[in-house]
């Protein structure tokens, strides 16, 4: 009985790492539409008047950000063995940057900049684990609850729609690749020898 | 002419497949709607209009979950005809002016939900961007719009590039080849 459960673990360990390895290049693209989102947004707040040092600073870290993401494209197109703890660590990283820019916005409540979590909640829930993006649906949702919540100004039920929309997003994102995780499965039976048969539709 | 049948299969698989996700979005979203209009009822009437999407998006997301729990999933057309009722619905009550006010709305949040079809993103931006424009009284800070009709559009894009790359995984499971 063990060692049918053993091959078993190993065919799933496979499954995720290849998950990993395939949605890792959705959320590189993200990150690079980030980037140019807050690279394009921050050159635009000169010409409304903001500090000039303050948007130099944002712009310098923009650009060690697309180094970093230029580093990991890299590491995908040749190849390289996905590795599970960086792709985590820098998609935490992600959603850290987005609350921290979230937080030093003068008005947390009134500010658009939430809406990243968006996108950054749909790529991590298509790549990662069930368990894993449930973890940072769950972190994101409560940080920025609490922070648009205690923010001056706050109306209830404007935040509660945001957050009910960051749970829906990283819900279906995960829905899909559970989907898509079945299909495949069901495909690589069907091509397998004495394979079984489609589904119906 | 089995390559012709292979895409159409493909092509099934894709609309049944998919559907469950967008029942489960619009649940969400009828949700989102029943908190934002049952919390702003000031009114018998406001309760009464309020209630009508809500109603229309029930009825309409009970027929079809209840048509994929039997297996029997509704056609293209219906899920074309029921994705534009979505978007319909969720644009006038971001152009209502005592809910929404336009670009000031901030339901537009429901519009995030995956809209993964390049066509209908496309078209939802355009919506969403005309509903801003031309609703009374809203004054749109482009700046903002920029960044909402960015990460609306991100969410369409990279939905579709991860759909390709499901697309092509899942072809490689049935020649039986597994490496990326």
């Amino acid at each position: 009985m063990e060692q049918a459960e053993v091959p078993q673990t190993q065919e799933q360990d496979k499954d995720s790492q290849e998950d990993l390895a395939h949605g890792q290049i959705v959320i590189i693209a993200f990150r690079w539409l980030i980037i140019v989102g807050a690279l394009v947004s921050t050159l635009w707040g000169l010409g409304l008047g903001e500090p000039v040092s303050r948007q130099a600073s944002i712009t310098f870290i923009l650009l060690i950000y697309a180094v970093v993401n230029f580093i990991l494209l890299a590491r995908y197109l040749k190849k390289s063995p996905s590795l599970a703890g960086l792709a985590y660590t820098m998609s935490l990283v992600d959603l850290i940057i987005i609350t921290v820019v979230v937080a030093i916005q003068k008005d947390i409540f009134q500010s658009y900049v939430y809406v990243y979590y968006y996108p950054a909640l749909m790529v991590l829930a298509v790549a990662f684990p069930t368990s894993i993006t449930a973890a940072y649906t769950v972190g994101a949702i409560v940080v920025y609850g609490m922070m648009a919540s205690l923010a001056g100004g706050a109306e209830f039920q404007q935040v509660f729609a945001r957050l009910l929309m960051l749970a829906a997003v990283a819900f279906c994102g995960s829905l899909y690749r559970q989907i898509e995780h079945s299909r495949r499965a069901e495909k690589a039976k069907i091509s397998s020898p004495g394979g079984g048969s489609v589904r119906s539709l | 002419m089995e390559s012709l049948q292979a895409e159409e299969l493909e092509f099934k698989e894709d609309i049944f497949f998919g559907q469950v996700i967008i029942i489960w979005a619009r649940w969400f979203v009828i949700l989102g709607i029943a908190a934002a209009i049952l919390l702003n009822v000031k009114e018998p009437r406001d309760l009464v209009i309020g209630l009508i999407p809500i109603v229309v998006l029930m009825l309409m997301n009970f027929a079809v979950h209840g048509s994929y729990l039997m297996e029997r999933p509704v056609g293209q057309t219906l899920i074309f005809i029921t994705s534009a009722v979505d978007l319909i619905i969720v644009s006038v009550m971001v152009g209502l002016d005592q809910i929404g006010q336009g670009f000031g709305s901030q339901l537009f949040a429901f519009v995030m939900r995956r809209q993964w079809a390049i066509g209908y993103t496309a078209l939802t931006l355009l919506v969403y961007l005309l509903i801003c424009l031309f609703s009374p009284g809203s004054q749109i800070e482009w700046r903002e719009m920029f960044v909402r009709l960015l990460t609306l559009g991100g969410i369409g894009g990279l939905g579709s590039y991860y759909w390709r790359i499901m697309r092509s995984r899942r072809r490689a499971a049935l020649a039986g080849d597994n490496t990326r």
